[in-house]
């Protein structure tokens, strides 16, 4: 190398010295350009003004206003929070009262807000909105604004009934963040989980909307129900059930699935053994599970009616296949096998062809989820003693450790059952830091955690739906 | 007759020893040629026995624990020391009206007022800390990055190829210093190109979109991070024609690596 080196630049020294008269004259008007890459842009997170909303209407008729006013400030606020994009600014910094000025800027409405009060605390973005109460109906009226563009990003009316109140927040955020970068966001997604809030040993399965509230309960099995999934239209939840046979007395993991919009429930698979884990394709006309049969548990796809279309897992004797996760695109699988041993995250076409394992670090690696591109990863790993959630690539290299608590006596909490949000931005998983299983909310970095439900009781295995308008 | 003979001899000899010497030296250039101008694969390795890791990595927290546990108290100390004046100053004035007998209710106003003021300016004094010092976060995980600059064409050698280089290094860096992105544009994978021409002083002359992200607020946020970065540093006599007359193409993007 060094003597190619010496050779070249003697060689260019020698045609330096020949060529020297054009080379000085030739240099700037060469034509080539002089390039220079800035890359790494700093991150800042935008400010934001969140006026209180105004109510407008007679207070006398509708005496829920102040708490419809609060709760949908309340509601928009959080979901605007969570998506870690803005920084709020304190009302106490307002140098306008925004309870006397109008929600549209000044030349439009003649009583309405200067830019220049908000440009002055250094805002961004600034929303505000109205809304009105009629008999059980509220609506909303609502905009944002770039401050520093003097734009309108977004104004929309949204009406409904007072019960579809958080909805109504929701859908708005989801609008903004559509305005904002052209994806909508993750707030009217649902998530559904397994729980023993209803008291007793019994576990049942439960629909709640993403951030913990409108708590539904679709099970009464008075049984141990676990591993629900939603299928990808948001309208049917399938689950595991020990249920009672009627002949034999015995209690057996039977598959059920249930339909949210008419309330309509089924077997669908009643092998004996487990009937469990189960994925639904992303067409939604089947599933992929786990079915033991006496034996091992292998994945077998099966038919939403409970034909069986196929064994896509045959792994060696006496190793468990379990916990699919069927990619977006439909066209792999991720599963927890312990063929080599010890459990470990592998990757397979959706035909069960091409197994390859991806994980090698730790003793115990389970519950893989697929991020909604098909690029990464979450699954919980096994670190020392105890589970903790890490994300990777498909192809198990540039791993991430997502979740690191401790309990309030010092030892090591568990965090399980990562699930990805449907814009890829979030991580959903459960942790029994405070001393039973809850649910908690991160950035993809593990950043900005935060805790969803807020009670005594324990959740088990969440799953994230799409937006379900 | 011996005399011939050893002439001949002596000939044919350095007949030979002249070939045997050309030979020589077309050998040596082969094998020149073939190191200078060809070069060897490089060997592969690879791994017959694959080893399992033991063990998971660690979390990789956002926060410097050094530089927050000494930020901390110091922020805490200046929030709890800088109330007590704020009310002092508030009380000076009104001892003095009170001797002086001016309207209370006006004075009243006025100091009502400039509570307000104070506490918004408080107010956004902590909003732009803890935006500082989420910057500050973010560029500390960045520490690692190391400029990239590309200059081809310029036929510079030596000494002033470091110079150019050096300079070229400035100006990366200057313009880095400036280049802000909000959270809910970045992991878009944009790329704006501007061509930017400055004087000798450094001030930028102009700065035209070459090739835009398609998303305007971005090209607006590259125009802003070049429009806050006037003057870069002054160029050197080489550069002094380039940077008026064809200017220097920045590319703006996103990308960590």
């Amino acid at each position: 190398m060094k003597k190619r080196v010496l050779f070249l630049s003697a060689l260019s020294f020698v045609c330096a010295l020949i060529l020297a008269p054009h080379v000085s004259g030739a240099e700037t008007s060469s034509g080539s350009q002089i390039q220079i890459d800035i890359k790494n842009a700093k991150a800042k997170k935008s400010l934001v003004a969140f006026a209180p909303l105004q109510f407008i209407g007679n207070p006398a008729t509708a005496k829920n206003y102040q708490s419809v006013g609060s709760e949908l400030f309340r509601v928009i606020f959080n979901d605007l929070s969570v998506s870690s994009y803005f920084q709020f600014i304190s009302q106490n910094a307002f140098l306008e009262d925004t309870t006397k000025t109008g929600i549209r800027p000044f030349p439009t409405d003649a009583n309405g807000f200067k830019f220049d009060t908000w440009k002055q605390i250094g805002t961004d973005f600034l929303v505000r909105g109205n809304f009105t109460i009629s008999g059980d109906d509220i609506s909303l009226e609502i905009y944002v604004y770039n401050v520093t563009k003097t734009d309108l990003v977004l104004g929309k009316k949204y009406k409904g009934p007072t019960k579809a109140l958080r909805r109504i927040a929701h859908t708005f955020s989801n609008d903004f963040m559509e305005a904002l970068t052209g994806s909508k966001g993750m707030y009217l997604s649902r998530l559904v989980v397994a729980s023993d809030r209803g008291g007793g040993k019994f576990k049942e399965i439960y629909v709640m909307d993403w951030d913990g509230e409108n708590v539904e309960k679709i099970t009464n099995h008075r049984s141990v129900t676990l591993s629900p999934t939603w299928s990808p239209d948001g309208n049917k939840v399938a689950y595991t059930a020990f249920v009672q046979r009627a002949k034999t007395k015995t209690r057996n993991a039977d598959m059920f699935i249930y339909e949210l919009s008419t309330g309509k429930r089924w077997l669908a698979s009643y092998r004996q053994g487990i009937n469990s884990g189960a994925a639904f394709s992303p067409d939604g006309k089947s599933l992929f599970l786990t079915i033991s049969q006496g034996g091992t548990p292998d994945i077998y796809k099966m038919g939403i009616d409970g034909d069986l279309i196929g064994k896509i897992t045959n792994g060696p004797r006496g190793a468990m296949n379990v916990e699919p996760s069927i990619s977006a695109d439909g066209k792999k699988i991720a599963f927890s096998s312990d063929r080599s041993g010890q459990p470990m995250i592998y990757i397979m076409n959706i035909d069960g062809t091409g197994a390859k394992r991806i994980t090698f670090a730790g003793k115990y690696n389970a519950t893989p989820a697929w991020s909604p591109d098909g690029k990464r990863l979450a699954f919980s790993g096994w670190a020392d003693d105890h589970f903790d959630i890490f994300t990777m690539n498909a192809d198990g290299t540039g791993m991430v450790r997502i979740t690191s608590s401790r309990k309030p006596n010092g030892k090591w909490a568990q965090n399980e059952d990562p699930v990805y949000s449907v814009d890829g931005r979030h991580l959903v998983y459960t942790s029994n830091r405070t001393g039973v299983n809850q649910i908690y909310i991160s950035n993809l970095d593990g950043s900005e955690e935060r805790r969803i439900t807020s009670d005594s009781h324990s959740y088990f295995k969440p799953k994230w739906s799409k937006n379900i308008e | 007759m011996m005399r011939d003979e050893l002439g001949r001899q002596n000939q044919t000899l350095n007949r030979y020893v002249k070939i045997s010497l050309l030979l020589h030296a077309a050998v040596l250039l082969i094998f020149t040629v073939d190191a200078v101008f060809f070069t060897d694969e490089p060997i592969q390795f690879e791994q017959s026995v694959r080893v399992d890791l033991v063990a998971l990595p660690d979390k990789i927290s956002k926060e410097m624990p050094p530089a927050a546990a000494e930020k901390t108290p110091e922020k805490k100390a200046e929030e709890k020391s800088s109330p007590p004046p704020v009310e002092k100053k508030v009380k000076l004035p009104n001892k003095k009206t009170d001797t002086e007998a001016v309207n209370l209710d006006k004075t009243k106003n006025k100091q009502k007022l400039a509570m307000e003021k104070l506490k918004q300016m408080q107010a956004l004094e902590e909003i732009q800390k803890e935006l500082d010092k989420e910057a500050q976060k973010k560029a500390g995980a960045n520490i690692k990055f190391k400029g990239n600059v590309i200059s081809p064409g310029t036929a510079l050698t030596g000494i002033q190829r470091l110079q150019a280089d050096t300079y070229l290094e400035q100006v990366h860096s200057h313009m880095v210093a400036n280049w802000f992105l909000p959270e809910y544009l970045r992991k878009r994978r944009l790329r704006t190109d501007v061509l930017v021409k400055f004087d000798q002083n450094g001030q930028i002359l102009s700065k035209e979109v070459v090739r835009s992200s398609g998303n305007p607020t971005f090209d607006d946020f590259v125009l802003t991070a070049i429009q806050k970065s006037s003057p870069v540093p002054a160029p050197p006599a080489k550069f002094m024609r380039i940077s008026e007359v064809e200017g220097f193409l920045f590319k703006f993007s996103d990308d960590n690596n």
